[in-house]
């Protein structure tokens, strides 16, 4: 679903990236200074505690949110210079999102909630549906394609949303505590979902997270503190093999 | 999913809210389009009856007093006749009897028309009919018709509710009235009439012209009546009577009203009204779009999550306020439709009620519909734009 690229030039470059809340000595430093590079095709985990700038840094790597300094490039294309409708254009698109607690729209069946990107994107209703049905097919939930989000569980939602997010063939997934709403067992389920989709489709793909265990399903853990980053680390034993293994308990806040 | 079921689900979703949202507008809307609907019943009404008598009459009456006249006469009072009248007239017998013999096609016939300020009663019982003097001609233009007697009788003539306030059930003709002081049998009863816009011409009662003028020492009569051959004659009428009034008043101290005229007045009169009328009733209409707008900046405040979630979807801005506008728009229609099936009845019930031909007419539902489209668009707007303009950011922390 991704579009293939062999080079090895980064997907994402940020430079020296900065964002102030307020001015004057109620200036409050969001950001001081972030410097990191994504390349295509990894999945990335963002940790670090609450106030750390994660969900800022998010913010502003899903055109949510202006950067005050600093550049951000996705691809070759320079994002702090974006109209507010260039931005509404690639949102969606080429960059996407799952959320925190679930972010479907709650009058719309599942099919529905999966096509909504692509008709912002004034895509054939052909088009649309054939891509919604590979994206559920791909994680697992098409059998609940005619279903409501009331008639899910919360590991179901959280599938949808992510066949939603990944249905127009996005160069970025963005995902912002995707399983802060799940219980352990369906937050696993999410989490083996993102990685298979991640092997499947070498779609990049950013976590933003506090949990360190949500962190260990990623191949690189980047902690952020205080508006800078703390550490840029690979982990090297992944998880992905132990299906059936529940996680140590005492291995978890 | 597009953008017109969005708005319908959103709406039908909160029933109770949106009937109460759009009872404004179906009460503005019901209230311009019935008035607007009734004003124009009214009109029609007003028309026909003109269409009905009279399209070909004109009627020549004193010319109004000048401001000039005015200061002339209080600084040469003069001693004789009724100084203080109102507009003295200088409209004579003679002059009904030149125009009468005009010799022309165009203009067939005049009748003089004086009012007699006196009472008409049999023995004790007295009746509120006034009391007019006409000339012979005058019954023919106003389609009048005898049901007992005849109209060339030296007696009075009764219109068909003062025979029945004089004599009840029994029979007037060749009974004694009396006018003022004076004696008259009755030589005649009218055959009922329905009213031209004015007088009452049931309620009555009619001397022969020279009668009259001697009755009520008057030597000039009130107005003069002329009858052109058809409605399209009136305006060569009227320059043949102006030729022959020149001889006997040089200085043009009379005036000449067609019926086309009276119409113009009366028209304009009922349509000032209505308008007036209308624009109070406008007033709730603004009041119902207050109460769209208020609603909506409730539902986009409840919404801020799922517009967030849209924006993040890709939304565009312009799609967020389409989305909101509709909505808006939508339910201003709803009410603006309710609201005019409602006038239609209300006016039918009213009109048939009242006798006049009143409905709703192409004009009052398509103001009806612009007006709610309008109204929903424009009292849409505010909301719509806070909606668009929410940052997705913003709107996805709330929960």
């Amino acid at each position: 679903m991704a579009i293939e690229r062999a080079d090895t030039s980064a997907l994402i470059q940020v430079k020296d990236l900065s964002r102030t809340y307020g001015e004057g000595p109620a200036t409050v430093h969001a950001l001081r200074g972030i410097n990191l590079d994504i390349q295509k095709g990894e999945m990335v985990a963002l940790m670090g505690p609450s106030g750390s700038g994660k969900s800022t840094l998010m913010n502003v790597l899903g055109l949510f949110d202006r950067a005050t300094s600093g550049t951000y490039t996705l691809g070759s294309q320079d994002m702090t210079r974006l109209t507010g409708r260039q931005q509404a254009n690639l949102r969606g698109r080429r960059i996407a999102f799952v959320f925190q607690g679930i972010h479907l729209l709650p009058r719309l069946t599942a099919l529905a909630n999966v096509e909504l990107p692509m008709s912002y994107a004034r895509m054939s209703s052909a088009q649309r549906k054939d891509a919604a049905l590979k994206a559920l097919q791909l994680l697992g939930v098409d059998h609940l394609k005619d279903r409501y989000p009331s008639q899910m569980s919360g590991g179901q939602a959280q599938r949808v949303a992510i066949a939603r997010a990944i249905a127009p063939g996005p160069d970025l997934l963005l995902a912002d505590e995707p399983t802060g709403a799940l219980d352990r067992k369906s937050g696993t389920l999410v989490l083996e979902a993102f990685q298979s989709l991640h092997q499947e489709t070498g779609v990049t793909i950013v976590i933003v997270t506090h949990d360190p265990y949500v962190a260990q399903h990623a191949e690189r853990i980047i902690a952020l503190e205080d508006g800078h980053v703390l550490s840029d680390t690979r982990v090297e034993d992944r998880l992905i093999a132990h299906h059936e293994d529940e996680p140590s308990k005492g291995e978890q806040s | 999913m597009n953008t017109f079921a969005i708005a319908w689900d959103s709406i039908w979703h909160h029933r109770t809210r949106s009937f109460l949202t759009a009872l404004g507008i179906i009460i503005g809307v019901f209230a311009v389009v019935t008035l607007t609907s009734l004003g124009g019943g009214v009109q029609k009404f007003v028309n026909q009856k003109f269409a009905g008598i009279g399209a070909n009459l004109i009627t020549v009456a004193p010319a109004l007093p000048t401001a000039h006249s005015h200061s002339h006469r209080h600084s040469r009072p003069v001693g004789n006749g009724p100084s203080f009248q109102a507009v003295p007239s200088t409209l004579t017998a003679q002059d009904v009897s030149a125009l009468n013999h005009s010799g022309t096609n165009a203009l067939r016939k005049a009748a003089g028309v004086v009012t007699v300020p006196m009472l008409i009663a049999k023995g004790s019982t007295s009746s509120s009919a006034g009391v007019m003097g006409v000339s012979y001609p005058y019954y023919g233009m106003q389609r009048m018709t005898v049901k007992a007697g005849s109209l060339r009788g030296s007696g009075v003539v009764l219109g068909d509710s003062v025979a029945h306030d004089l004599f009840g059930k029994s029979p007037a003709l060749n009974q004694d009235v009396t006018i003022g002081t004076q004696t008259y049998k009755v030589t005649g009863v009218l055959k009922s009439l329905s009213g031209a816009p004015g007088s009452d011409p049931n309620n009555t009662a009619y001397l022969p012209l020279h009668t009259a003028m001697t009755l009520s020492h008057q030597t000039t009569v009130s107005e003069i009546i002329l009858a052109a051959a058809s409605a399209q004659d009136v305006n060569q009428a009227v320059g043949i009577a102006n030729r022959i009034l020149a001889k006997s008043h040089p200085s043009h101290n009379y005036r000449i009203i067609t019926s086309q005229e009276i119409l113009k007045t009366v028209t304009s009169t009922t349509s000032v009204i209505t308008d007036f009328l209308a624009g109070i009733a406008g007033i709730s209409l603004l009041v119902g779009g207050i109460g769209i707008m208020n609603i909506m900046l409730v539902t986009v405040s409840e919404r801020f999550r799922e517009i967030g979630i849209r924006k993040a979807l890709g939304a565009r801005d312009g799609d967020i306020l389409v989305q909101f506008l509709t909505e808006s728009v939508l339910l201003a229609l709803i009410g603006g439709a309710v609201g005019t099936v409602l006038s239609g009845l209300a006016t039918h019930i009213v009109g048939k009620a009242v006798g006049i031909p009143a409905g709703l007419t192409v004009s009052s539902v398509m103001t009806a519909v612009l007006f709610s489209i309008g109204v929903g668009a424009v009292f849409g707007v505010l909301p719509a734009l806070r909606a668009a303009r929410l940052m997705p950011a913003e709107a996805l922390r709330t929960e």
